[in-house]
């Protein structure tokens, strides 16, 4: 389980990014954290992947903090985004075994899961391709393979679709809704609509970097008297954003 | 340190597995030695003569039979000739004047009639006055004793020595050209590499995002971090390595005794001397990673990193030029970190190293290094 609380992060003196946000998801849950680009989405993934750490506040995963235990939550944490360029010469097959011996993954088990994932996500006719010679599409297939290594029980994806053809999207996100009722937790951010009401059990969405609605689509929807879910998140978000 | 073991492995790995970077990395540094080394005898010629191309000679009591040699050769060979009386030239010998300009690599030639020899008089301490004098013997006085032998008349015996043989028995002779100019570039050399290295390891990879998928890893990003410095230091070695063996085995082929041929000419080095810089290399190069890693996490964006990573390369070229004219290092120079470097290889080439120096050199080092990534650790940016 992940547990957000009370979370605050400044990079300047004079602006919080991140204001005093609290969540938690439960296991076996996809969690979508929804709003406009600038809003903090971002930040506050890279915070619960202990990338960043918070200014004040506490995040635990499964009950450890990235203070006590970094290690330990590593070893429960998948993340991505699209932002990763992988080393452009290498190859997913190279970087799936320099990431199994970093995750300590005995040779046998890393060989049969590579095989699995790779059949799964359609990375074996390109498998020894340099990542230079690979699409948008199979480079972040790759990415998302190679996050996947060690079965993280918690999976953390800032915008998983971003960039992505319409059959790769949907393979992934097809592939998102496997973990999940595998027992997997995940969190995406996202400002596809499409993407999370089609996947999210539960939406948060964060203006300003504050989360101002939080719910499952159809209370969201509900609660504003709105139409759809995309006319539910502008008057949410006409109703919070202040512009400064 | 299995960790730091993974991470070393992998980017060792990345530099093997394609050509263009391991050319870059082994082949590159040689190849610029052996260009410097090709230019930097003309510049130093020309800072020494005041000439690139004529090379001034001054003649004592020259036979007719010279002076009409030289007339009938005038424009085919690159010397300039001054000619004096021995009375002259012992009267300048008393003022001082003829040490100095043999010191700034002037050429003095002797005819003595009754013994018929000609004594090439230069500085013996500089290897480039040394392949002056003999490029002289060569190009003129075989040539002029030709000319004699056709006529039937006695030649003139000059004091000829090969180089190689004397190089030998007085090795400073030809260390004494390379010290000015190998400990520079080959620490210029070190930085460049390991600054492209580490433009490649730290800065492009956390502009890509993939260092922070590295950090994701149950490796603590201390690890990661040694991992990655080990890697280019031992890659740098190596191509340092090389370089070295390249430097030698071209200064053994080459035996032309032209003043402008590659120096060092004949370069020799005892074991011991060679443990020297064989352990002074990897400590630079450590050095020069950790600088480098320094300068990574300290800025943000990509640009101002390389840009800054680029400063000390423009110390470097500076120092190139000091040690061009410098020869006897003082005690401090010893403890300047990178500098202390080039101090330390230089008194080996001039086989005048001593221990203190070369302890001086790593403690300070070793010192300022671990010091540096000990600061380094604590910046924001190195876990993120």
């Amino acid at each position: 389980m992940i547990s957000v609380n009370d979370v605050h992060k400044s990079y300047t003196k004079n602006k919080e990014t991140i204001k005093g946000v609290s969540f938690e998801v439960k296991d076996g849950m996809i969690f979508g954290l929804l709003g406009p680009n600038g809003a903090g989405k971002t930040t506050l993934m890279q915070m619960i992947s202990t990338l960043l750490s918070p200014s004040s506040g506490s995040i635990t995963i499964d009950g450890l903090n990235a203070k006590d235990n970094l290690l330990d939550i590593h070893k429960r944490i998948g993340y991505l985004t699209t932002e990763v360029r992988l080393d452009p010469m290498s190859t997913p097959d190279k970087l799936w075994d320099f990431f199994g011996e970093l995750y300590a993954i005995p040779r046998e088990e890393s060989a049969s899961r590579k095989k699995e994932i790779f059949c799964k996500l359609g990375i074996m006719p390109f498998k020894d391709k340099r990542i230079n010679e690979l699409s948008t599409g199979m480079k972040q297939k790759a990415s998302i393979a190679i996050s996947l290594i060690h079965n993280p029980p918690v999976i953390i994806f800032d915008e998983p679709t971003n960039g992505l053809d319409i059959l790769t999207s949907k393979q992934v996100t097809d592939y998102l809704i496997e973990l999940k009722n595998e027992g997997h937790s995940i969190i995406l951010s996202t400002h596809i609509f499409s993407v999370a009401e089609s996947l999210c059990d539960e939406i948060a969405i964060l203006v300003d970097g504050k989360i101002v609605a939080q719910g499952d689509v159809d209370s969201l929807v509900k609660q504003t008297e709105a139409k759809n879910f995309e006319e539910a998140f502008f008057k949410i978000y006409v109703e919070h954003h202040v512009e400064e | 340190m299995r960790g730091i073991y993974i991470i070393i492995k992998w980017e060792i790995s990345r530099i093997y597995s394609n050509w263009r970077r391991a050319v870059a990395t082994f082949v590159v540094p040689a190849a610029v030695m052996m260009v410097a080394l090709c230019i930097f005898p003309y510049l130093i010629n020309y800072m020494l003569t005041g000439s690139l191309s004529e090379k001034p000679v001054t003649i004592i009591n020259a036979p007719d039979s010279f002076t009409e040699y030289v007339e009938s050769t005038e424009g085919t060979t690159v010397y300039s000739y001054k000619y004096i009386t021995e009375d002259e030239f012992s009267e300048l010998w008393d003022s001082g004047e003829i040490i100095k300009q043999l010191k700034s690599g002037s050429l003095y030639v002797m005819f003595r009639e009754n013994s018929h020899t000609a004594y090439v008089i230069c500085n013996g301490n500089s290897s480039i006055a040394g392949s002056k004098a003999d490029s002289f013997i060569e190009v003129v006085m075989d040539n002029y004793n030709d000319t004699l032998a056709s006529q039937g008349q006695t030649v003139y015996t000059t004091d000829s020595f090969n180089p190689v043989t004397k190089l030998l028995d007085y090795r400073s002779d030809a260390n004494f050209g390379a010290a000015r100019v190998i400990p520079p570039v080959l620490v210029l050399l070190i930085y460049y590499c390991i600054y492209s290295l580490t433009s490649d390891m730290f800065a492009s990879e956390r502009d890509r995002g993939f260092y922070d998928k590295l950090l994701m890893t149950p490796v603590s990003p201390k690890s990661i971090m040694l991992g990655k410095i080990l890697a280019s230091t031992i890659l740098v070695t190596g191509a340092s390595y090389i370089t070295f063996i390249f430097l030698f085995i071209s200064s053994w082929l080459n035996r032309s005794n032209s003043s402008t041929s590659l120096i060092p000419f004949g370069l020799f080095l005892l074991p011991d001397q060679l443990a020297v810089i064989a352990l002074v290399i990897p400590v630079t190069a450590f050095l020069c990673a950790v600088i480098c890693v320094n300068i990574v996490f300290s800025i943000r964006h990509m640009k101002d990193i390389i840009l800054n990573l680029q400063m000390p390369l423009i110390y470097l070229m500076a120092d190139l030029f000091y040690q061009i004219f410098s020869l006897n290092p003082g005690w401090l120079e010893f403890a300047i970190p990178v500098h202390g470097s080039i101090a330390v290889i230089k008194t080996v080439f001039l086989s005048e190293y001593k221990a203190w120096q070369l302890i001086c050199m790593l403690v300070a080092s070793l010192g300022f290094a671990l010091i540096l990534l000990n600061k380094t650790f604590k910046k924001e940016g190195y876990n993120r």
